[in-house]
């Protein structure tokens, strides 16, 4: 099933958490709904599902409008954070119910069975079905929510933080395996997650949300290797930022000009975006910009250097093999294999990922 | 066995259940204990003399009977009564979730006496019922005071906060995504009220029958005012206690405490276990 959306807005009293997102999600995709939190992802989510009503704009399954359908009849597969399990029910039930109580064609009591011993055999959980919720873990309650959501053969299934309250090893598990459950259904799936890594590992596109906006829509290579804002440079992945001036096409850092690609940014004050694994370092003579190692840290296989670069003592992070000679308080020059230069943003991106020039 | 003497992380165990034990001692099981001493006293064949007599056996079916129904109004309505509390917000509803606690503030007897004036022919409900009223020009006259329908609904009345407090703060934590769930998965509201969200509440609901109940099998004060009291009719089983005592019979008056007390804890331990189980399925367990 293909799903268009088209101008989506909402609001919640004056905080616009949706402000006319407009999304082409193809069928049979695993799309990734990415941001911080308060960007309005899973607003777009819950309004796909129709527990949320959107203020304007319309939502197409298919050909259909769905937007002015009711949850029940837009027939959707919704995964929660939190399992959304019934507890007095058992396992069996829990998954049943779709099919018991819903709005499709009524199955005997023998096929229903039948269906739910082969949807526990597709979420690896066979011989559980007299269980309680309360006596699984967390994974497998996920898993029971996923086959209930995949029980009544919804058009789309979605996942809102499927994996958001589990640990870290069973998280890891469960996402490959989302991806195998994927690619053998074949159903249209769209999750969200905060997540960057289980983003880019896990879907087939990335849609990167902010303050309410679309921010870029695009393959994770393409989400990683154009970003199309500086949001979605300092959102995805490590970056340091430069102050420059960009002026024809060239950004300028304190007299020296690097030649930048994106050119439709106006001239004007701007920020150069390096991510730390692009940096290399010359000799003091040689390089673009001149500066001094101020900090060496181990990171797994790498070593990160801090480096103090210009008058202003901006701060920009290199990712170097551990073999490379350096210490702390080496006069270097740096050379960008690949940047990225954007006009100043009046509000830059307050993240906890993003390293900014101190 | 339980270890007395164990290290543990939350010491206090020995003085506390000591504690328990001579304070529901003093409070609770000596008083009582008393009672059925009293009662057994008696002997068998004069217990059942007294219990088996009519007026006897009239006043606890019409106690224990009506109190039932009481709690079993109380819970259909005080459910619904927490449920607007909780889930809306509208001009008002402070002042409504304080009005609900004021027939436990009340002093019974006030309470009867303002039921009875309100409920009697010439009260301003019982004159709705009335002869010459519409109601009684189309189904006949109602009379609500001084009748068992009197004390059905002080029984009502006084039980109805024991139902909305121990369901609010249950209703509070229900989780929403539940019948969100419920409704992705194409449930219509009605499915999801019986099959989702009652069957999470039935713990809290029984617990709040229970209490309701018992609070009506007890309950005399507000009663007594509004029942009027004929023998045989629309006589309290608490009401015959007081009268057995006035007539210095306390072997009738223990025997049919006696009674009350056997009954009250046999329906009330059957709740229990009913709560018990439901908790379980629930998940709670303890």
């Amino acid at each position: 099933m293909e799903l268009k959306i088209r101008n989506l807005r909402k609001e919640y009293g004056n905080f616009p958490a949706l402000n006319g997102v407009n999304l082409d999600i193809r069928s049979g995709e695993l799309i990734a709904l990415l941001g911080p939190s308060g960007s309005g992802k899973t607003t777009l989510l819950r309004a796909i599902a129709g527990l949320e009503m959107p203020d304007g704009g319309q939502i197409f399954f298919g050909e259909r409008d769905a937007s002015r359908q009711s949850v029940q009849q837009r027939h959707v597969g919704f995964v929660f954070q939190h399992y959304a399990l019934f507890k007095h029910m058992k396992v069996l039930d829990n998954i049943a119910f779709g099919m018991r109580y819903g709005q499709g064609r009524r199955k005997s009591e023998a096929q229903i069975r039948q269906k739910v011993l082969e949807l526990l055999d597709l979420v690896q959980l066979n011989g559980l079905e007299g269980r309680y919720p309360s006596q699984l873990s967390g994974g497998q309650r996920q898993r029971v929510a996923l086959a209930r959501a995949l029980a009544i053969e919804p058009q789309v299934l979605l996942l809102d933080e499927p994996f958001g309250a589990l640990d870290a090893q069973v998280r890891k598990g469960l996402r490959r395996w989302l991806r195998q459950i994927h690619d053998e259904t074949g159903h249209t799936t769209v999750f969200v997650t905060h997540d960057q890594e289980e983003a880019m590992e896990l879907s087939d596109r990335v849609a990167v949300l902010h303050k309410g906006g679309l921010q870029q829509v695009g393959t994770p290579d393409e989400i990683y290797d154009n970003p199309a804002t500086p949001f979605v440079y300092a959102f995805i992945g490590d970056s340091t930022s430069l102050p420059v001036d960009l002026r024809n096409g060239e950004a300028v850092f304190e007299g020296r000009a690097l030649r930048i690609s994106r050119v439709d940014s106006p001239d004007g004050p701007g920020r150069l975006h390096i991510r730390p694994q692009d940096v290399t370092l010359t000799a003091p003579s040689d390089g673009v910009v001149h500066g001094k190692i101020i900090g060496l840290r181990r990171s797994g296989g790498y070593r990160r250097a801090d480096i103090s670069v210009g008058v202003k003592h901006d701060r920009v992070e290199a990712l170097l093999p551990p073999e490379q000679e350096v210490s702390v308080g080496d006069e270097v020059g740096l050379d960008f294999r690949r940047y990225a230069a954007f006009a100043e943003d009046r509000e830059p991106p307050k993240l906890g990922l993003a390293r900014k020039a101190a | 066995m339980p270890q007395f003497r164990t290290p543990s992380a939350i010491p206090g165990f020995g003085l506390t259940y000591g504690f328990v034990w001579l304070y529901l001692s003093i409070i609770i099981l000596i008083p009582l204990g008393a009672v059925v001493l009293w009662a057994a006293s008696l002997g068998p064949a004069k217990l059942v003399a007294i219990l088996t007599r009519p007026d006897t056996f009239s006043a606890l079916r019409l106690s224990f009977g009506l109190s039932l129904l009481a709690a079993g109004v109380n819970a259909v309505f005080g459910l619904i009564v927490a449920w607007v509390l909780t889930r809306y917000s509208f001009p008002g509803r402070r002042f409504f979730d304080a009005a609900v606690d004021l027939p436990f503030a009340l002093p019974t007897a006030v309470a009867g006496i303002a039921l009875t004036a309100i409920y009697a022919q010439n009260g301003w409900v019982g004159s709705l019922f009335a002869p010459g009223s519409l109601w009684a020009s189309v189904f006949g006259p109602l009379k609500i005071a001084y009748t068992p329908l009197g004390i059905f609904v002080a029984l009502v009345f006084i039980g109805l906060p024991f139902v909305v407090r121990t369901l609010q703060p249950v209703l509070v934590d229900l989780d929403k995504e539940l019948e969100e769930a419920s409704a992705t998965l194409g449930a219509r509201r009605p499915t999801t009220l019986f099959k989702v969200i009652l069957p999470t509440l039935a713990p809290a609901l029984l617990t709040g029958f229970a209490l309701a109940f018992a609070r009506a099998v007890g309950e005399y004060g507000s009663v007594i005012f509004i029942a009027g009291n004929i023998p045989g009719v629309s006589e309290i089983a608490p009401l015959l206690i007081i009268t057995r005592l006035e007539q210095f019979d306390y072997g009738g008056a223990t025997a049919i405490a006696t009674a009350m007390l056997a009954l009250s804890f046999v329906i009330l331990l059957l709740v229990n276990f009913t709560e018990a189980w439901s908790r379980k399925r629930l998940g709670h367990v303890r």
